[in-house]
């Protein structure tokens, strides 16, 4: 907390700086900080781990380096809060939140950073659902499953009316990953290629989907995927799927054209040429 | 009507995407027409430009894979619980500006994650500089040189002195760094002073 006794000498720190550039000025409005020494820096443990990461084995690094950059990432801290801070006053809010925080780093030139920290952000807002409580058991899938469409585009519908459009731009992407991934761990014989993606985004595969939302893809998979082909052909008809459970490539298949048959659904095929369509 | 061939259709071709004829072809048809359809429902997005980079092409390689890296890492994040950097810290950082009124809990995680890149990037470009001249220690003024390069970094040219980037010779930058006149630790040599970021001389 804030020390009154503080105030003059930030005030008269505020006054001295003042002659500086106008760059350097705009800064210092935002970063006058008057806290104690060993609050306004982040532990220099957990900067140095941090830094040895991108270090070779054989890397020193300096008393006055590791100082250094403890020092940059508080002003960092300061540079990003002080424009989300200007953006919230501008539109008569008090509270700073996450899409702020982005948005001022994308203003800022820090675009790069903007997207990993949208997906960032997307995974730790699943991991809090998860938290609270909204999960799936096996048994729901059926009629989870019916409701995947709506809840993923949840997301990115908020991101892109709260944050910046790349972040909002990188979920249908990573979701259509997602699925190709699977199907290619569900199916490893397939001889269709996946449609072409950027290949640097190649390595993104989960080993174990987690929060609700990447739950849906693995549960309703096998069962579905014949649902939705059914679906592009026939411009999105409503139909109860037939299979509940997950099996082979062609049992999924299979479960898939009874459903179009009956629409009760069996686990057995009936007739021996159920896609015979003319 | 139905095709002969073993190559499952595009979407376009629903209407006769599953040949009724052979076996291997009854388990391989539907699955394959999922494959496309899904596809078609969720296209992949224009492919991003290149991260923006005032070096040469080895470095902006490099950048790329640090992104990828960044990407990987992020995908593979199960802890949330635990962060590597302190957020009540972060948050206490954030509320020394005093027109911050009201933190929302998420600004901090991301922040803390936030600060992860950014010292990764300013640790890998100013180890960059140490390669160049030869040394294995990354000191003051490699930090000062990347602050230097990069555009994005020039709110830190007063947390870091401008003088050094410009010192090639080992020697005179060690005798800079030994002048009176530019105090390594400012609030160690004058602890009356509240300034922490701005008593470096212009």
């Amino acid at each position: 907390m804030d020390s009154s006794s503080f105030l003059p000498a930030a005030g008269a720190e505020n006054g001295s700086a003042a002659g500086g550039a106008n760059n350097g000025g705009a800064a210092q409005q935002h970063a006058a900080p008057a806290i104690r020494e060993q609050d306004r820096l982040m532990p220099i443990a957990n900067v140095i781990r941090i830094m040895r990461r991108v270090l070779p084995a054989h890397a020193k690094i300096s008393d006055d380096a590791k100082e250094t950059i403890q020092e940059c990432v508080s002003e960092y801290i300061s540079f990003i809060t002080g424009e989300a801070n200007e953006r919230c006053q501008r539109e008569q809010r008090k509270t700073i939140t996450a899409e702020d925080v982005l948005w001022a780093m994308s203003r800022l030139g820090f675009d790069d950073y903007v997207e990993p920290l949208g997906a960032y952000l997307h995974r730790y807002r699943e991991f809090e659902g998860d938290a609270r409580g909204v999960g799936l058991v096996p048994g729901a899938a059926p009629s989870r499953g019916g409701d995947h469409h709506p809840h993923s585009m949840s997301p990115a519908a908020m991101l892109k009316s709260r944050g910046p459009v790349s972040g909002a731009a990188m979920l249908p992407h990573h979701h259509h990953h997602h699925d190709m991934q699977m199907h290619a761990a569900m199916y490893g014989g397939t001889a269709v290629p996946p449609p072409a993606g950027p290949p640097h985004h190649g390595g993104f595969l989960m080993p174990h989907p987690q929060g609700s939302s990447h739950y849906l893809p693995y549960a309703y998979e096998p069962t579905y995927g014949g649902e939705h082909a059914m679906a592009a052909y026939y411009g999105g008809a409503a139909y109860a799927p037939g299979n509940g459970g997950s099996g082979d490539g062609s049992g999924s298949g299979g479960g898939g054209g009874s459903a179009s048959h009956t629409p009760q659904g069996s686990g057995g095929l009936e007739h021996p040429h159920p896609f015979a369509y003319k | 009507m139905e095709p002969n061939s073993s190559i499952p259709p595009p979407v376009m071709g629903a209407a006769v995407a599953y040949p009724p004829a052979a076996g291997a072809a009854y388990s391989a048809g539907p699955y394959a027409h999922a494959h496309a359809a899904l596809g078609a429902l969720y296209p992949p997005p224009p492919a991003p430009g290149p991260p923006s980079s005032h070096q040469g092409g080895a470095a902006a390689a490099q950048l790329q894979l640090f992104w990828a890296e960044q990407y990987r890492e992020i995908e593979a994040t199960t802890d949330f619980k635990n962060h590597n950097l302190p957020l009540a810290r972060i948050k206490k950082i954030m509320k020394a500006d005093e027109d911050v009124r009201m933190i929302a809990a998420e600004a901090p995680v991301v922040f803390a994650r936030a600060c992860e890149m950014f010292i990764l990037e300013l640790t890998h470009r100013g180890w960059a500089h140490a390669e160049e001249n030869k040394r294995r220690t990354l000191q003051k003024s490699d930090i000062a040189a990347a602050v230097a390069r990069t555009e994005v970094f020039d709110f830190l040219v007063d947390i870091v002195p401008r003088d050094e980037p410009r010192d090639a010779d080992p020697a005179a930058a060690a005798m800079g760094a030994a002048a009176p006149g530019i105090p390594q630790h400012p609030a160690a040599a004058d602890p009356t002073t509240m300034g922490y970021y701005y008593v470096q001389p212009q």
